[in-house]
């Protein structure tokens, strides 16, 4: 069996576990990230993605609401690629209590949070979309991030400073020695191969699977996971986040990102047996379509694309198996100071746009354990593709360098070449041309068509992956020279399936249509024999460049 | 930024049919295509208004995509109208020179023998050329020296005597260009037992003011135009309905007015009618004038225009009941000229690769006179092919009897 | 204006169908909202490649009676497929694109992943493998691309092909020809789709008197002699595609073409060859328009509005509604219901949404969207409000009753049905002439 040692082993690869990562390793920690699948796979990858000013919770939990403005100024400033600071509104529809206003702008107030008043019409004039009918309307600095994007930005850092990402690898098991975690051991999950990684510190940043990593030692954390549903509309329909103002309730929010709108959450207590079997509902799709046409009234004249949903890692306080004592605020238990197994910590909870804060804080507790005493630099040094240098790329449309801009900051000149097969556009909805996607596998860990999707946009335009998933497929296999590449057609279809089916009518269900005619008829996918080997197969990758012209 | 005009790409599939039948894309490699110019784009332009590509300013808004669309995109109207949201148009001099027809038909038509032997000259072409931008190679129109509303002021007690009655919205080549089509629809409605009056007042439709930018000015000729035909068709009931000679008059009156003006005009639409759509009906009910053989062969060409509006079947039934008329429709291909767009030198090279195809065609047919009611692709026929170029109704007034 | 015969829906069915019609004299005239699903088919044509267990079929007219009653096929039977087929045949050699079958068997059609899908008549250029030992005479494997067109993936289709049956002692070499030596100039070759790739080596390669010499040279270094050189279908817009022809022989090589990603090429053509056919036999084709309500009185349609003429009704003595499926829009659904949009016909379906679909997108049962549609009689007329329309057919993907997906049918099914409408219309016609009502002959 591999064995490799370090100073920590972060379980998780979530915001919170990449986050880590980078702490770790910007204070000069070794530091290796154990992912079972890819990163931001689970409720890092199926949120809002929505940067909370805060006033949320300022009327309901004052010190969460604090919490957040502190960290969405500071990820506006070194995560401003992953991030648009498009504002948000708190509405005050005819249904809601018009008084609630004022106690909200108080509790803002108290939380540091600016606000500012607005008439209906200047609300309008603002973000034309939204309810005619509102009676007014409070200004927060409210941003959309994406989470994908921001999780590759800290591992591809991290990397930068010497830490290390293993994806596709499964923790089986905690190594203890004498009563101390002494690391983890695990196995690649694509090839089988065992490996133990001993380190002084395994974090625990698993999110709602931290419950089983904790069994691993016989220690309980209890999760009380809650299932939330949302649905992605086609294009994007709101330019500043639209919430309630009124106490913070089920699928009140309409979130603006990058190309499409989403319209979330709704919430369902599930037992946590049922967290790898989660669907969106009917009931749910109706309730979300309900709530987010009194937002913004055009949302339901509007394609809905897809719907997926996630779990929240909720997290019991203590052992009472009701449930009653959950915090929704950030968990942080050294397992040596609270169960005396040292060597673990768990760091859960908290939300998405809070990460950079709970990374710190779990990395102060291993700074302190192994004696480090470098400071955090996290909030302060920008992560690669925050820099605001100018990318040069004449040789590009404007809406491919934008798209590209936009994506990956300054980092986006890494692949915006001079050459025109790079730089033809392979992703036609979101403009991902041939070179970021060979960045993202070279550069970003991604192995298939699924990863490329978090980290690039590919498949997530109207297209559902119609034109762009064989393309990319192809490149894909032209760089990792593997036969992965067919089959990861078909999962990825399966999984964009997964969030169609729920909202299969209108265009959805043409578009399907569109897609299952031409992978099952024109391309004849599910003739395909299916093969589980890593083939060994007689493709010789001579690409022979036919430059030179032979006349007859 | 939102509160969008056209919300209609929402329902591309990107099943990419309008790609391939682009011919602009096709004659021009730096033009990115209708699915991207439109429906991809406008994801992308919402999004950030800064994504706009100078690109756009190639669409030459033929339509063609629009009508190869089977999920009901209009993204010809989606190109246009992002083009006047994001500053895609230029208005040069020259561009307010060939979009402003109503005021340089009537300065040019007051001087027209003039005008019409200086525009055929080389150097002054040159001139036009360097100074302005339009192409020296293209062929300029020319000029009517008594307009249409002068010619028909003498007409006009006349046509009182009729019962029934329609309004004539000559337009503006019609009227400071070319009066001969007007005429003709005169002959023929008269022999239909139809009178025709005109408008008042009208203003050129608009479709030149648009594709060059000028939208303010074409909301105040839409505006003015439709108060207008309100009032004949109040004013006077024997007045049954509004008639377009030129097809893409017809379609900006009928659809370009809502659609890209967003001016109103849904009272009327039905009322609005292009000549062949209207004298097809009357041939249906039984109305036809009484025609003698006029033993022609002819080849038809489909102005993309009257393809959009759904008006080629009048035509065609128009065509049909002219005895001794032989018709062969040529290919539905685009001829190139597009209006204001074929005139400038950036287009021209564009705008005849595109229209090749047709030139072509016509040059391996033995046919008496090419056919076609767009004046525009008359003017581009008559260029680049030894044919004469007719309109349907002055087909139709030859074989009256 | 009234028509003998108005054909709504321009593609394979509805197409076949105004074609016989036009050229058994009826007056006739196709409406259509937009280009048709032959943009984004293979160009072959597939009779029955899967019987009812999804097991692949070697001889489809030897299984037509095995099909449950209310597929299309057994309405017509299997006489009237065969001719319809003949028809079809016929009609694209007139208009100088050959379709070829395969002694009487279902043959193999190459994908451009690497699949084999059985099919009845393929064009030519693509090479056709017998479905019982497709890898038979086969050792070595060429796949090339044309200027790094993005819609053709030689990896992936080496990597698919290598794993049939037989195909996994074969060698494969993957090769791409460069934009260059090909002549193109133009802003970015690897962003042509297949049509502008095709008119690009038109206009910049094939123009040139050595062009094909160029393209056959750097093929055959590509191949090194392999056994089968697979290329994409971007080579020719032309119905005769004789560039093919050419190049099989300066090169020697068996040269196979795949079609891609939408636009298709090789299903263009077939467009492209349909309508030629029709026009040349004197009807009308209405493209951009779309039928938006029907007037019906008791069990007759008497005309049908559109979009763009609402106000003028176009009158018919029989109607054909050959709409095609949910991306063609000749199927509509909303939240709840599926629909025919058009004339409010009856369609096979359930309220459940839930039960429209399947879980597994590719690789699972059937999807009852894909099956659903019209639900016709054996004569394929339709219902409406529970009254059978007697002047209204129906054709091709429109009808209820087959998964053209999963049974690798489309072409057959579209082709039958639109034949065999015509038939009836036809030898309705010849009994009962409504053509010299007085009045209303008008064009």
């Amino acid at each position: 069996m591999r064995q490799i040692e370090t100073d920590v082993v972060i379980i998780g690869g979530g915001a919170t576990g990449a986050g880590v990562l980078r702490d770790c390793a910007q204070r000069g920690m070794r530091a290796i990230l154990v992912e079972r699948d890819d990163i931001a796979n689970g409720t890092t990858g199926r949120n809002h993605g929505l940067l909370h000013s805060g006033a949320r919770y300022a009327v309901t939990d004052p010190h969460s609401a604090v919490e957040c403005i502190q960290e969405n100024r500071i990820l506006k400033k070194v995560a401003s690629h992953c991030i648009e600071d498009t504002g948000g509104l708190f509405i005050t529809l005819p249904e809601d209590d018009l008084r609630f206003q004022q106690t909200f702008v108080d509790a803002c107030r108290t939380a540091d949070i600016e606000t500012q008043i607005l008439t209906p019409n200047e609300a309008l004039r603002l973000e034309p979309n939204v309810n005619p009918k509102l009676l007014g309307a409070v200004r927060v600095p409210d941003g959309t991030v994406d989470p994908f994007r921001l999780t590759a930005s800290n591992i591809l850092d991290a990397e930068e400073y010497g830490g290390r990402l293993m994806n596709y690898t499964r923790v089986t098991g905690l190594i203890i020695n004498q009563g101390r975690v002494c690391g983890v051991n695990c196995v690649r999950v694509r090839t089988g191969e065992k490996i133990a990684i001993h380190a002084q510190q395994v974090v625990n940043a698993a999110g709602i699977w931290g419950q089983q990593i904790c069994e691993y030692a016989d220690l309980s954390i209890r999760m009380f996971p809650a299932k939330g549903s949302l649905l992605i509309v086609d294009y994007r329909v709101n330019g500043m986040v639209i919430n309630r103002c009124r106490k913070p309730a089920d699928a009140d929010i309409l979130v603006p990102g990058d190309t499409i709108s989403l319209i979330g959450t709704t919430s369902e207590k599930i037992p946590y047996g049922d967290i790898e079997h989660i669907r969106v509902t009917p009931n749910e799709v109706e309730t979300l379509l309900a709530e987010g046409e009194k937002l913004c009234p055009v949302m339901t004249k509007t394609r809905i694309l897809r719907a997926y949903c996630g779990v929240r890692p909720l997290v019991s306080l203590d052992d009472d198996p009701s449930g009653r004592n959950i915090s929704r605020g950030i968990v942080l238990v050294d397992h040596g100071d609270r169960d005396g197994l040292p060597g673990l910590i768990t760091i859960t909870g908290g939300k998405l746009m809070t990460y950079r804060l709970m990374a710190e804080m779990a990395t102060d507790v291993v700074a302190k354990n192994l004696g480090n005493t470098q400071p955090c630099t996290t909030g302060v040094r920008p992560l690669p593709g925050a820099s605001h240098h100018d990318v040069y790329a004449p040789q590009v449309s404007i809406p491919v360098y934008g798209s590209a801009r936009y994506r990956h900051g300054e980092r986006a000149a890494r692949f915006l070449a001079d050459d025109k097969k790079q730089n033809a556009v392979i992703c036609e909805c979101e403009m991902v041309t041939r070179g970021e996607i060979e960045y993202a596998v070279h550069n970003l860990n991604a192995t298939d068509l699924v990863d490329l999707r978090r980290r690039t946009r590919v498949g997530m335009g109207p297209c559902q992956g119609e034109l762009c998933a064989c393309r990319a497929a192809g490149i894909v296999s032209e760089i990792t020279g593997d036969d992965n590449a067919l089959n990861s057609i078909g999962e990825f279809m399966q999984e964009r399936w997964k969030g169609i089916r729920p909202v299969l009518w209108g265009d959805a269900l043409r578009e399907a249509d569109l897609n299952y005619w031409l992978y099952n008829n024109l391309l004849g996918y599910q003739q395909l024999p299916s093969t589980d080997e890593a083939a060994d197969k007689n493709i010789r990758s001579l690409v022979v460049d036919i430059t030179d012209r032979e006349t007859a | 930024m939102l509160n969008l005009l056209d919300t209609s790409f929402d329902h591309c599939i990107k099943c990419t049919v309008c790609t391939t039948r682009c011919p602009v894309a096709e004659a021009n490699p730096d033009y990115p295509g209708p699915k991207q110019a439109g429906p991809d784009g406008e994801r992308l332009r919402i999004k950030n208004p800064q994504l706009y590509d100078e690109a756009l300013k190639y669409c030459s808004n033929c339509k063609r995509c629009e009508i190869a669309c089977p999920s009901g995109v209009q993204v010809g109207t989606v190109i246009q109208l992002a083009k006047a949201k994001h500053g895609g148009f230029n208005k040069s001099p020259r561009d307010f020179i060939l979009s402003h027809t109503d005021l340089f038909g009537a300065l040019s038509s007051s001087a027209a023998p003039l005008v019409n032997m200086a525009t055929g000259l080389k150097p002054v072409k040159k001139l036009l050329d360097k100074v302005l931008g339009i192409d020296e190679r293209q062929t300029l129109p020319k000029y009517a020296q008594q307009t249409f509303r002068s010619w028909f002021r003498k007409e006009a007690a006349g046509q009182a005597q009729f019962e029934r009655k329609i309004a004539f919205f000559h337009g503006c080549f019609t009227n400071y260009n070319d009066p001969t089509v007007g005429k003709h629809l005169l002959a023929i409605l008269n022999a239909m037992n139809i009178g025709v009056t005109l408008l008042k007042k009208e203003r050129c439709c608009g479709i030149p003011l648009m594709a060059n930018g000028f939208f303010d000015r074409a909301r105040k000729n839409a505006q003015l135009n439709l108060s207008q035909f309100t009032d004949a068709l109040n004013d006077d009931s024997s007045i049954e309905c509004i008639i377009a000679s030129e097809s893409s008059c017809a379609m900006t009156l009928r659809d370009e007015y809502p659609e890209v003006l967003q001016v109103d005009n849904h009272a009327l639409k039905e009322r609005i009618l292009f000549a062949s759509a209207f004298i097809a009906r009357e041939l249906a009910n039984g109305n036809a004038p009484k025609m003698k053989p006029v033993n022609l062969r002819v080849a038809y060409h489909s102005p993309c225009h009257l393809i959009k509006q759904g008006g080629i079947i009048h035509t065609m039934a128009l065509l049909n009941s002219i005895p001794g008329l032989e018709v062969i429709m040529l290919d539905q291909k685009c001829c190139g000229l597009s209006g204001t767009y074929g005139f400038k030198k950036e287009n021209y090279q564009t705008s005849q690769r595109v229209g090749q195809a047709i030139f072509d065609q016509l040059a391996t047919m033995t046919v008496d006179y090419a056919v076609t009611d767009c004046e525009s692709c008359k003017m581009q026929i008559e260029m680049n092919t030894s044919h004469k170029v007719l309109h349907p109704l002055t087909l139709m007034a030859q074989s009256l009897a | 204006m009234k028509y003998d015969v108005m054909v709504i829906g321009g593609g394979l069915a509805g197409l076949t169908c105004a074609i016989r019609c036009a050229e058994a004299g009826l007056k006739s005239v196709v409406i259509s909202a937009g280009e048709s699903a032959l943009a984004f088919a293979s160009g072959a044509i597939d009779v029955l490649g899967f019987d009812q267990d999804s097991r692949p079929v070697e001889k489809p007219f030897a299984h037509i009676d095995q099909l449950p009653a209310e597929h299309p096929y057994r309405k017509l039977g299997t006489e009237a497929l065969h001719q319809s087929l003949d028809f079809f045949r016929a009609q694209m050699a007139a208009a100088g694109l050959h379709m070829h079958s395969h002694k009487q068997l279902n043959h193999g059609r190459l994908t451009a992943l690497g699949a084999i899908r059985p099919t009845w008549l393929s064009q030519k250029g693509t090479h056709a493998l017998p479905l019982a030992a497709p890898a038979e005479g086969i050792r070595r494997v060429a796949v090339v691309n044309l200027a790094g067109f993005r819609d053709f993936q030689p990896t992936l289709l080496a990597a698919g092909l290598s794993r049939q049956p037989g195909f996994a002692d074969v060698t494969f070499t993957l090769a791409d020809i460069k934009a260059e030596t090909l002549n193109i100039n133009t802003r970015n070759p690897c962003e042509l789709r297949a049509p502008e790739l095709a008119r690009t080596l038109r206009r910049d390669l094939f123009s040139q008197p050595n062009g094909l010499h160029i393209l056959s040279s750097a093929l055959q270094k590509a191949a090194h002699n392999a056994d089968l050189l697979v290329i994409p279908s971007v080579l020719s817009e032309e119905n005769d595609n004789d560039i093919i022809t050419q190049l099989a022989r300066l090169t020697g090589l068996n040269i196979c073409e795949v079609a891609t990603l939408p636009p298709s090429l090789p299903g263009m053509r077939i467009a492209a060859a349909l309508k030629q056919r029709f026009r040349q036999a004197g009807g009308l084709f209405l493209e951009g328009d779309q039928v938006i309500d029907g007037q019906f009185e008791q069990d007759r349609l008497l005309s049908i509005t559109t979009q763009l003429n609402p106000d003028m009704p176009l009158l018919a003595s029989h109607f054909v509604l050959a709409t095609g499926s949910f991306f063609s829009q000749g199927l509509a659904s909303d939240h709840y219901h599926l629909s025919e949009p058009a004339l409010g016909l009856t369609v096979s379906s359930t309220d459940n949404r839930e039960q429209w679909s399947g879980e597994r997108f590719l690789d699972g049962g059937q999807h009852r969207f894909s099956r659903a549609g019209v639900i016709t009689d054996p004569g394929l007329n339709p219902y409406r409000h529970g009254e059978k329309i007697h002047n209204l057919y129906c054709a091709g993907a429109v009808l209820d009753g087959f998964n053209p997906v999963q049974e690798a049918s489309a072409g057959g099914v579209a082709i039958g049905t639109g034949w065999f409408v015509a038939e009836r219309i036809i030898n309705a016609m010849a009994r009962a002439p409504e053509r010299h009502l007085q009045g209303q002959e008008v064009c």
